[in-house]
């Protein structure tokens, strides 16, 4: 084992005393386990008692999607605007996003039980502004008219660096696209549902996801997502990409025109 | 106390490299000799992220019977803790978070503030820090909490995070640094009196 070294702040040194107090469980003999589901063909769980499905962790997240894009189909397929969106989510991305909804909801349908959005502090590391660039490794835009800039933050998803500017009203991420990952958006139906709506700035196109409760995710050029970047989402969002290779995200509470205004102005 | 010292339980007649070709000739004993020799790394690995035992011993199982199954991609040369503790942890990850799917608790925003039961631990005086401090790292996203416990509670090597969490070995004292400054930055915000603990204590013992 790797001799540790010397703790250099207060909060290593809390770490590894939290280190020296855990009392493990004993480890059970893993290996006799193993031995029978190797020799079983590894078809079936070798632990008598905790009957799960060896399948289990083999469940492809696809499964999922297919439904959620079936259902899509069937809910808005009457709408071109619905259709060209479906294209998009089935992989066929005709401006550069890739936007994904789920289904209408009935009337009486109880809300996707999605999770709360969370306060930045709890994802991003705050950095002062002037350090900003360094950070993200290439020189943030900001809006004019958009008030002052009260904090700065950088994401760092696998080495996906975004920089993330927060105003009074709005919060606005950047990302450089540098190899194409893309920013995408689940809107979740609640009571109220969400609005997805195409528009575009500066003659740029970019979608509009009104009514706040989506989930957005950066996808990489090969369609992966981008590990732990999903995030939910609880105001209006305007996403695009510039002309210039940015990313750029809108999270605020202001209408489709104002925010359109502010985001004009970016490079 | 629990310092974490993995002490085989199998002769190391055979080393690693040795075992690995063998198991990819087919000799699931010598994959086996493999599993006995880092099972334990493996168990508590899966345990400090799904913080259950008998979780952590599926987990850890099935980690092993899928890195037998993927052998065939296994890199002559790299060390195998690291690539089955990838694995393991991976597993672990998943189950904690379809956990919470099934629980309706899930806060999918690249990470998971999970309501984890509190470690078992073994000294009553300093039970306040360690609460608060493990609610502190239970507020991280995943990517730290992971880095961290391979670090400072698994004691590996940089380069043997760096193949565990995949990413280059230069990348690690970075994540690592980011990761302790997101947690001082948590602790300073939601748990000040942490660090007055951890400052008494040490006026105490100093």
């Amino acid at each position: 084992m790797a001799e540790m070294h010397p703790p250099t702040d207060w909060t290593e040194e809390l770490l590894v005393r939290a280190a020296m107090t855990i009392d493990y469980p004993p480890t059970p003999d893993i290996s006799a386990a193993v031995r029978l589901r190797l020799a079983a063909g590894a078809r079936a769980r070798a632990v008598p008692g905790r009957a799960r499905p060896a399948t289990q962790w083999a469940r492809p997240l696809g499964v999922g999607f297919a439904v959620v894009v079936v259902a899509f189909v069937v809910a808005l397929s009457a709408s071109s605007g619905a259709r060209e969106a479906v294209a998009e989510f089935l992989g066929l991305r005709v401006k550069g996003e890739q936007i994904a909804i789920l289904p209408t909801p009935a009337p009486d349908a109880t809300a996707t039980p999605f999770p709360s959005p969370v306060a930045i502090e709890q994802y991003a590391t705050p950095v002062a502004a002037s350090d900003l660039a360094t950070e993200v490794g290439f020189e943030p835009a900001r809006p004019a008219d958009a008030g002052n800039l009260q904090a700065t933050y950088v994401i760092d998803y696998d080495g996906l660096l975004v920089a993330v500017l927060q105003y009074e009203r709005f919060d606005l991420w950047q990302v450089a696209l540098d190899g194409g990952t893309f920013d995408k958006g689940i809107p979740f139906f609640q009571k109220g549902a969400t609005v997805l709506q195409e528009t575009s700035v500066n003659q740029q196109p970019a979608w509009w996801i009104a009514g706040g409760g989506h989930i957005m995710r950066f996808v990489g050029p090969d369609g992966t997502v981008v590990a732990g970047s999903e995030r939910t989402v609880d105001r209006n969002t305007l996403v695009w990409h510039s002309a210039t290779g940015m990313n750029y995200r809108m999270e605020t509470d202001l209408s489709l025109a104002e925010a359109a205004a502010i985001a004009g102005t970016l490079p | 106390m629990g310092r974490a010292v993995y002490n085989y339980r199998v002769e190391a007649t055979t080393t690693d490299a040795e075992a690995i070709a063998a198991a990819r000739g087919g000799d699931q004993d010598a994959f086996c000799a493999l599993v006995a020799r880092y099972q334990e790394v493996a168990f508590r690995a899966a345990f400090l992220v799904v913080r259950d035992p008998g979780t952590a011993e599926d987990v850890t199982q099935e980690g092993f019977v899928r890195a037998y199954q993927a052998l065939g991609s296994f890199r002559e040369g790299e060390p195998f803790r690291p690539w089955v503790l990838r694995i393991v942890t991976n597993l672990a990850l998943n189950e904690v978070r379809s956990r919470s799917r099934r629980r309706g608790l899930l806060e999918r925003v690249g990470r998971f503030r999970v309501e984890l039961p509190p470690l078992p631990e073994r000294e009553a005086e300093e039970d306040e820090e360690r609460a608060l401090l493990w609610q502190a790292i239970n507020e991280l996203r995943e990517e730290d909490r992971v880095v961290l416990y391979l670090r400072y509670f698994l004691e590996l090597p940089e380069r043997e995070i760096a193949l565990a969490i995949g990413h280059a070995p230069g990348t690690v004292k970075s994540r690592l640094s980011r990761a302790s400054a997101r947690l001082r930055h948590v602790i300073e915000r939601g748990y000040p009196g942490l660090r007055r603990i951890h400052t008494a204590g040490e006026v105490r013992r100093g």
